[in-house]
């Protein structure tokens, strides 16, 4: 389970949208993988038919009644936007 | 009257009955943030609204809230409306909350008064509070070093009595651990009991609010008043506890105690074993039943709360884009040239601090494809038998005794560059916050360095009003009266 | 070429549930509004938000799950499917993963009057992006739509043809309209079909490599799509080419598939459970209360129509389109109680007006009475079949009572025999010649009778009686 190579950190920065110069990549590579053999013990635990436990405590679910509710109005929600065009949030070309 | 070492019940008193105004309540704590209060770097900004708040408040004739006046700090990861809210990262550094927190309005709704806005480790991912864009915290028992954290200006506001109460949050240990470095009360209830709505999302299945105080009566009415039934956050747990004010002193006589083998056979600091062990004696002359437990499984609790919180933790931060609030970063000026997928990863690539990402990498990696089933299932599985361990235990014991951390408050810069080592500085506090359960850190002596030493109880979920009784009978066990050297 | 290949299709079709408020927030379900006019904190996925569902869109999931035949699954899970799209704010869709709220299910409907049956995989609720628009060198973002409440509803991949294909998403559509979950409108996107599609050799077990196009609005584009789709695998497989797994999407102006995101380039989504969220756990009580409310299906009953009423399949079939038309056919249906000649009169005169006028079902300007007493009164044949279309009319334009308008119009039939005795024999007094022709034997001239009189009545008489009564008097 140890030693990550590096093209699988780059790939796995790319889905998490970060990126790394080379410097920082090897130190992420080292402190990642001492941080994996740090965790291994957790492979040798048996867990056969053990149900993850997603959340502490098992309550119902509150369901919100169907009504709408205005807690802020366009502006406040566009005010803290980092550029906004016509009432909307504005970023760069997707490709 | 002397400000500084009243208690928030006391100070609400004084206020209402006029002894004393808000005002200079307020005014007096807030002389002490810009005073000493500087070089503890305990507050990312302080309330320039307070005073004003308290002015309103002296101006009412019905003085009715049991928090009427009463300064609280809080932690710079709950939105309070109106104000800077950091979570100590440079992604959020000129946010300004657009409402808040429910807990928060909770407190205001007594008569609180929001003093400021505490330092944190970065999104509360740290145990030293060094991991901020503002810098570390200090330790007001000696300002070399850590401060403890997350919540570790939440701690040293309380420690330095820059305000009686603070508000701080738990996912791993976040309150209990710096609570402990800092000498003071630290409560974390069980996970779901005050609204997570506001509370800007570490790791979504263990973050909980918490309260630091210098008495434990005093974390109890601050819970009180924040335990309260949010239907905006599913998870919020019905409220099942009777009134958590004035609650008795738990008798010693018959309580079951279980004292984890575990936790004290690892590399204790021995004074501290020692204060444990004292402490435990002096409970079991008083007629408590002493009980050495097993949690076999807490042994995995690191890596099983590493992963499982990186995890959510990189799920969570996905929110923070460039797009429509917090920074966004660009090229100086080939602005026209950039793309959305460049954006994104200038954005968090400078927005984020290094522990933050090595989280974000760690739990994309734990939920990609190729490790979901060895990684985050294999984690919320052990983290199922973890809790199941304290179901058991709970069976035959009342309450867990046991160290909150292995020893005093360490030096600042020490661990920063081991990250792993400051990983394994959670081992105490982990458990009960993958199992959800109500804990507290209290304090209980010092350390040969004289740095503050405390003692951690944990209690079944749900149970957090016996909790607090039993935290009452631990505190005067405990006699502990360092406060006052803090500052 | 295309005959030495089967065709596999599979169908997924998100639909927009309708509600007042959004799935996880309780901001506004109204898209069309202004941009931005209808986000909360929530929908803007600020920092501290958290989600909490909306009971409605349980309430509907579960209705459609039923109309669908589907399992209902007492506990299912929210999961975070996760990538970055600027029209998604939290960086993750909110969706139901490997335990859905629902799972198998069938749809029934007919493909050129034969019975079909598709069965389904799943169905489950999630929530939708926001709307980004692409101006070359920028894009805007609109969040009024994200976090409207969708249900997926995923079929089996078994239909064999385009036409199957268009005919179940038209059926889905139908029962989701006929339950008022969700209005349908393909061209509006609040229903957006993804077409799965593979070939193989026939008779091949292994199934072809399987492209998924999107982007389809209208149900002969789902025709004409996968249409265009089968060409060019059969040509690729002809070539000897390998079919590329991947996600394509139609142009419908160049009536074309083009290829989107090869699989390989497909994002890790990284679903894991929603921490944030508690398992949806359905109660007895709203399953049954949502059974209650169910109405009947479409095809049951189209079915119903045929057997019950004698309806011809075609009338049954345009009367059940839309529930309304079929609510108004059973209404009038009811009241006339001549199930065939009202289905007549609908399809027929309403239909032609409704048209003509440019309105619709619900906007008709007669009252269901007067319609059902203008039948009645041909029924009774106390007005003809054409001077009521004409009494249809202007009640269509003036709104008023069918007998008020003949009256007005003297446009009732003569029925009095006396009235009518006195006509024929004017006709008769008026045509000595011809009556002795008739006498001699030439039938034929009865019908030139029949019309004097009628010319006579202004078209007035009634043709049973006058002919009872100029038969007699001719004799
Ligand atoms: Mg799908
Ligand atoms: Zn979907």
């Amino acid at each position: 389970m140890s030693t990550l190579s590096k093209c699988r950190i780059e790939q796995v920065a790319d889905l998490a949208c970060l990126s790394f110069d080379k410097e920082n990549l090897d130190l992420y590579q080292v402190h990642f993988d001492r941080t994996l053999v740090h965790f291994e013990s957790l492979q040798d635990v048996d867990v056969q038919g053990v149900e993850p436990m997603i959340t502490p405590h098992d309550i119902l679910m509150p369901l919100r009644e169907d009504t709408t509710q205005v807690e802020s109005d366009r502006e406040e929600i566009l005010k803290g936007a980092p550029e906004v065009k016509d009432q909307q949030f504005k970023v760069p070309p997707v490709v | 009257m002397q400000i500084s070492y009243s208690s928030a019940k006391v100070l609400a008193t004084a206020m209402q009955t006029k002894k004393v105004s808000a005002e200079e309540v307020c005014q007096s704590y807030l002389d002490k943030i810009h005073g000493y209060g500087r070089e503890l770097n305990a507050f990312i900004e302080a309330s320039d609204k307070a005073i004003e708040r308290a002015r309103f408040l002296d101006q009412q004739k019905e003085k009715t809230g049991s928090l009427w006046g009463v300064p609280v700090a809080v932690k710079d990861n709950f939105c309070v409306r109106g104000m800077k809210t950091t979570a100590a990262s440079n992604i959020l550094r000129n946010f300004i909350a657009p409402y808040t927190a429910h807990c928060v309005a909770r407190l205001e709704s007594e008569g609180a008064v929001v003093i400021g806005k505490t330092n944190m480790d970065e999104f509360g991912m740290g145990s030293s509070n060094e991991n901020s864009i503002f810098g570390p915290c200090k330790n007001p028992w000696d300002t070399t070093r850590v401060s403890g954290g997350s919540s570790g200006g939440s701690a040293v506001a309380v420690a330095a009595q820059m305000a009686p109460l603070a508000l701080g949050s738990d996912t791993g240990g976040s309150v209990r651990q710096p609570a402990s470095f800092c000498g003071v009360v630290g409560l974390k209830p069980t996970y779901g009991s005050i609204s997570r709505y506001g509370l800007i999302a570490f790791a979504s299945s263990l973050d909980q609010a918490g309260v630091f105080a210098s008495n434990v009566d005093d974390a109890a009415l601050a819970l009180d008043i924040m335990i309260d039934k949010d239907p905006r956050d599913s998870t919020n747990i019905p409220r099942s506890l009777g009134s958590l004010r004035n609650v008795a002193k738990a008798s010693a006589k018959g309580l079951r105690i279980g004292v984890p083998r575990d936790f004290m056979e690892r590399s204790l600091d021995p004074i501290l074993k020692k204060q444990i062990d004292v402490l435990v004696a002096k409970l079991k002359d008083q007629g408590s039943i002493i009980e050495t437990i097993e949690l076999p499984h807490s042994s995995h609790a690191i890596p099983v709360y590493y992963i499982v919180a990186a995890c959510e933790a990189s799920s969570n931060l996905s929110r923070y884009d460039g797009v429509r609030f917090g920074l966004r970063k660009t090229p100086d000026n080939t602005k026209d040239t950039l793309n959305l997928s460049e954006l994104y990863r200038m954005t968090r690539s400078e927005g984020f601090g290094e522990e933050v990402k090595r989280r974000i990498l760690l739990g994309t990696f734990a939920l990609s494809a190729d490790s979901y089933e060895s990684f985050y299932k294999k984690a919320s599985q052990v983290r199922r038998l973890i809790a199941d361990d304290f179901k058991s235990v709970f069976a035959d014991c009342d309450f867990i005794i046991g160290p909150v951390t292995t020893g005093g408050a360490f030096s600042i810069g020490e661990k920063i560059k081991d990250p792993v080592s400051m990983y394994d500085n959670d081992i105490f506090t982990t458990p009960a916050s993958l199992a959800g359960l109500p804990c507290m850190s209290l304090p209980l002596g010092f350390d040969a360095q004289s740095m503050p030493l405390g003692v951690q109880i944990m209690a079944p979920s749900f149970c957090d009003d016996q909790m607090i009784s039993f935290a009452k009978l631990v505190e005067e066990l405990c006699a502990f009266s360092g406060r006052q050297d803090a500052r | 070429m295309l005959d030495k290949y089967d065709v596999v299709i599979g169908l997924e079709i998100h639909a927009q549930m309708i509600t007042e408020s959004k799935c996880f927030s309780a901001a506004a379900a109204n898209f069309g509004d202004s941009p931005n006019q209808n986000v909360s904190f929530v929908c803007a996925g600020y920092p501290g938000t958290l989600p909490s569902l909306n009971k409605e869109v349980v309430k509907k999931a579960v209705k459609t799950s039923l109309a669908l035949n589907c399992e209902l699954q007492k506990v299912s899970y929210f999961a975070r499917k996760q990538y970055f799209y600027p029209d998604m704010p939290k960086g993750y869709q909110i969706s139901q993963y490997k335990e859905p709220v629902a799972r198998g299910g069938c749809v029934t409907f007919y493909l050129n009057g034969e019975k079909k049956e598709v069965a389904l995989e799943r169905a489950h609720i999630e929530e939708d992006a926001g709307k980004s628009t692409h101006f070359g060198q920028y894009t805007l973002i609109d969040l009024n739509r994200a976090g409207t409440p969708l249900l997926e509803i995923v079929s089996r991949p078994e239909m064999s043809s385009p036409q199957e294909a268009a005919a179940y998403a038209k059926a889905v559509r139908q029962i989701l309209r006929y339950n008022a979950v969700c209005d349908g409108n393909l061209e509006e996107g609040s229903l957006r079909c993804d077409c799965n599609i593979s070939i193989k050799p026939k008779g091949q077990k292994k199934l072809g490599t399987k492209v998924e196009i999107k982007n389809i609005n209208s149900f002969r584009f789902i025709e004409k799509a996968l249409e265009y789709e089968i060409l060019r695998q059969a040509r690729s497989l002809e070539l000897g080419e390998l079919i590329t797994q991947e996600t394509r999407l139609y142009d419908a102006t160049k009536n074309k598939t083009f290829s989107m995101r090869k699989k390989e380039e497909e994002n890790d989504y990284r679903y894991f459970p929603d921490p944030d969220l508690m398992p949806l756990i359905l109660d007895d009580d709203m399953i049954l209360n949502a059974r209650r409310s169910l109405v009947e299906l479409p095809v049951d009953r189209l079915d119903r129509f045929v057997n019950e009423f004698g309806l011809s399949f075609q009338d049954a079939e345009l009367l059940v389109g839309e529930k309304e038309l079929a609510d108004f056919f059973e209404t009038i249906s009811n009241k006339t109680q001549d199930p065939k000649l009202s289905c007549n009169w609908i399809v027929g005169e309403f239909l032609r007006l409704t048209h003509e006028r440019q309105t619709s079902i619900e906007q008709r300007p007669i009252a269901d009475d007067d319609f059902a007493e203008l039948i009645t009164l041909v029924i009774k044949k106390e007005i003809s079949g054409k001077m009521a279309k004409d009494v249809f009319e202007e009640m269509w334009s003036s709104g008023s009572n069918p007998k008020d308008i003949i009256a007005q119009k003297g446009l009732s039939q003569i029925t009095d025999q006396a009235t009518l005795r006195e006509l024929v024999l004017k006709v008769l007094g008026d045509h000595p010649g011809k009556v002795a022709e008739f006498r001699s034997g030439k039938d034929k001239l009865f019908g030139f009778f029949v019309g004097q009189v009628m010319k006579l009545s202004r078209g007035q008489a009634n043709p049973e009686i006058l002919n009872k009564i100029l038969k007699e008097c001719l004799k």
